[in-house]
């Protein structure tokens, strides 16, 4: 026993020595281009900021009907102010997904052999996205009836905005389709509990005359302000009017950490993965067949974590490496990140969370529910493409590099397999690229270089999870064998 | 294959902990290997050694009997199943605590806290840095726990499987007026509720401690059915808050106490959370009134 507790307290000093040292790797790639612009057709965008009970939600619509038809109708729990109300601009979006959005990154290898050429690399960003609001589509009169009463009527910007409470869902169903609201048939069951619940219902149109007044033709996003306890999203009226799947995007701020959900799982998308050059040109498509393997593989009731990260002054790194300029405070401040106008530096802390929600009805009942937690480790989506060293490769050196890229490869075309479902056709070229350059005495020597498949493979790209099961399963039973000599084990014997 | 059967059904009835061991190591494992959790190796690392050398210095030099480094690694599994913080040593220290306060804070020669959830509210209410993910388990892994779990605990012939029962049976009775006959929404929105991880790991694991509860079986369900009666009527807590800090629950006589302080994180004061430490510490099983109290002050 002595021993064995000698043999623990060493096992923890180095675990405590292990504890101490800082992982501060740093990437050093460079990003590229080559992205599809509308990946995800069906999706909407929501910027949600969540400090103690205080929330700010900013909705944004592509709406692109006649404006006159445009109607959007949101479960809200409180009477919203006329002051709680803003319109802002939209491009605040476009500049919240470029900074988060998946990305593709490359690096160049040196060749072993001194045969180095200067290579300069292209740098931007990836993944732009087409912008979808749950939204009913009514044209709006006024009234009072049916149990219907209108809490608030504001004229915000372009948009005029009422604030209704209901008894049941019935005269609220009656009342909006006499006003003019069409309703859909599916709507009144999930009108029912919000109104239950009592929740108001915020409901928008545009106001044509303040609209012809504008230059731009689409709609700007409309931001709304509450204090609630609940942190949630309500998308159960969302899906009243849609029969497929629809994808949003949660782009979210918090003062300590991550955002996720407590009643779906909030998963992480693979990230850092090696993926063959030939992907380049169809990231877009690459990552949307990756967004959808995952989607299905857990089960298509995840919610998905695409970027979090530390945005707050005092971290200079806020992207590895940047895209551009990452949003500066100004963007923040119009996402309606309040805190940060606040005089006191020391309360300027910012974390940012981008979630992906793909949802439908059979496999999310019920609405998005958050809560913020002290989660602040950064996590990105990131695919990285490696070009091969140039010059050439007679050295010693110079040829087991290629026989390692030959493997390489072989393992990137597997990893676009495993991540994508994409077939392997096509793919041999780019293994057997530099082969020609290979000598056939070199070739020999590493002709049995053939990988296993299915979990092996599972096992060699992440042996952690797998290390970590083991030891954990060693642990336990090295902690099992301890045992007492006790009366009743005495009696056992005996018997 | 009969006697290798009855040898292990025998062995699992031998300690009641062998049952708890080996159900949490096989969700610990499938959340690793199947729900992709945190793979980080030095929080478990941190979490199983704090635990174990805290009770192997209680081995050494308390004179406890050395078969409780199973307890201690029940607290250690427990830990690392429900714990998620920023940093390895705030695993360290919740199992050193965990541990630690069973031998520091005894009434009558008994500990009062159910260790690993000690330690996880306790890192929660002091650190600031660490949590808990209610969704983590997503609803899938509720056939896991039900399977899994059931069969064994027919295996080692569980005793008070009935509180995790009748806990489950009356958060499904209420949670079925409210979502289905109060509120109005469809089946499979209670379905999602009721599928919760987090609701089975306490139902199956935590409520069912026998350390902790009544002796007598009609009390044992009584007292069930009124913790899960505090626990959902709870004004404070949404119902995926219940749920979660339902895993915190305390044993002995002041675990319905502790759904307040888990709350406690929506009141981030420390006075708050001390005067509700030393409340849950002073109240006793007949205080339930006073728990109710308790959760109404907020």
């Amino acid at each position: 026993m002595s021993n064995m507790f000698k043999h623990i307290l060493r096992v923890i000093s180095a675990a405590i020595l292990l504890f101490t040292y800082a992982e501060a790797r740093s990437f050093c790639g460079f990003y590229v281009a080559k992205a599809d612009a509308k990946l995800f057709n069906n999706r909407s965008e929501v910027i949600l900021i969540r400090d103690g009970n205080r929330n700010v939600i900013t909705m944004s619509s592509d709406f692109k009907g006649d404006l006159k038809d445009f109607a959007m109708v949101v479960p809200v729990p409180t009477v919203l102010k006329e002051s709680d109300i803003k319109v802002i601009e939209r491009n605040i979006f476009d500049v919240l997904n470029e900074y988060s959005a998946p990305r593709l990154v490359e690096y160049h290898d040196s060749n072993p052999c001194g045969y180095d050429r200067v290579v300069t690399c292209s740098a931007s960003y990836m993944l732009d996205s087409d912008k979808m609001l749950s939204l009913e589509e009514m044209s709006m009169v006024k009234d009072e009836k049916h149990g219907v009463k209108i809490e608030a009527q504001y004229s915000v910007e372009e948009y005029d905005i009422l604030i209704l409470s209901a008894k049941e869902s019935d005269g609220l169903k009656i009342w909006l389709n006499e006003n003019g609201y069409k309703i859909p048939e599916t709507a009144s069951d999930v009108l029912d509990p919000y109104i239950k619940s009592n929740m108001k219902f915020f409901v928008v149109k545009v106001n044509l005359n303040k609209m012809k007044n504008r230059k731009d033709e689409y709609l700007r996003p409309i931001q709304i302000s509450f204090d609630h306890a609940k942190f949630m999203l309500p998308i159960r009226l969302g899906m009243a009017n849609s029969q497929g799947s629809q994808d949003m995007i949660v782009y979210a701020f918090t003062r300590s950490g991550r955002i996720e959900c407590t009643n779906y799982r909030t998963v992480k998308l693979p990230t850092d993965r090696n993926i063959p050059l030939y992907i380049q040109p169809k990231f877009g498509e690459f990552y949307k067949s990756l967004f959808d393997r995952e989607y299905n593989h857990e089960g298509r009731n995840a919610v998905f974590l695409e970027y979090a990260w530390n945005l707050s002054p005092y971290n200079y790194m806020h992207c590895d490496p940047c895209v551009g300029a990452p949003p500066v405070n100004q963007d923040f401040v119009n996402a309606g990140v309040w805190w940060l106008n606040e005089p006191n530096q020391s309360q300027q802390t910012i974390f940012f969370t981008r979630l992906h929600v793909r949802y439908t009805r059979d496999k999310f009942p019920a609405d998005l529910q958050f809560q913020v937690t002290p989660n602040s480790e950064n996590f990105q989506c990131r695919y990285i493409l490696t070009h091969p060293a140039t010059g050439e490769f007679t050295c010693e050196a110079g040829q087991e590099y290629l026989v390692d890229l030959y493997n390489r490869r072989k393992r990137e075309i597997d990893e676009v397999t495993a991540l994508t479902g994409w077939s392997r056709s096509g793919s041999a070229t780019y293994q057997n690229e530099y082969n020609q350059f290979i000598d056939k005495s070199t070739k020999d020597k590493n002709e049995k270089e053939e990988g296993p498949h299915g979990w092996l493979d599972d096992f060699k790209n992440n042996p952690s999870k797998w290390l970590l099961v083991a030891a954990v399963l060693l642990v336990v039973v090295f902690g099992m064998r301890f045992r007492t000599p006790s009366p009743a084990g005495m009696m056992v014997k005996h018997h | 294959m009969r006697s290798g059967f009855t040898k292990f059904s025998a062995w699992l009835q031998s300690d009641g902990r062998h049952f708890q061991i080996i159900s949490q190591v096989t969700f610990l494992c499938y959340g690793i290997l199947m729900l992709g959790w945190d793979a980080d190796w030095k929080k478990y690392l941190a979490a199983f050694s704090g635990s174990m050398i805290a009770q192997l210095l209680a081995i050494r030099f308390a004179g406890v009997p050395a078969n409780s480094m199973k307890s201690a690694l029940v607290t250690s599994l427990g830990l690392s199943l429900l714990l998620k913080a920023n940093s390895p040593w705030l695993f360290l220290f919740a199992a050193i605590f965990a541990i630690g306060q069973k031998f520091l804070i005894r009434i009558n020669g008994k500990h009062i806290w159910n260790p690993a959830n000690f330690g996880i509210v306790l890192m929660i209410l002091l650190s600031g840095e660490a949590w808990i993910s209610p969704g983590q388990w997503g609803s899938s892994a509720v056939l896991v726990f039900i399977i899994g779990t059931g069969g064994l605990a027919v295996l080692s012939h569980v005793k008070r499987l009935e509180t995790g029962i009748a806990f489950i049976l009356t958060i499904a009775l209420l949670e079925y007026l409210r979502t289905i006959v109060f509120l109005g929404w469809e089946w499979d929105v209670l379905l999602l509720k009721l599928s919760s991880g987090s609701l089975w790991l306490f139902a199956l694991f935590m409520i069912t401690d026998p350390m902790t509860i009544p002796n007598g079986r009609i009390t044992r369900i009584i007292w069930s059915v009124c913790v899960a009666g505090i626990s959902f009527t709870s004004p404070i807590l949404n119902s995926s808050m219940r749920l979660h800090s339902g895993c915190c629950f305390s044993q002995h006589h002041s675990r319905r106490c502790l759904i307040c302080s888990k709350s406690s994180q929506y009141f981030n004061g420390p006075t708050k959370s001390k005067l509700l430490l030393k409340f849950s510490h002073n109240s006793t099983f007949k205080s339930a009134p006073k728990c109710q109290t308790c959760l109404n002050t907020f």
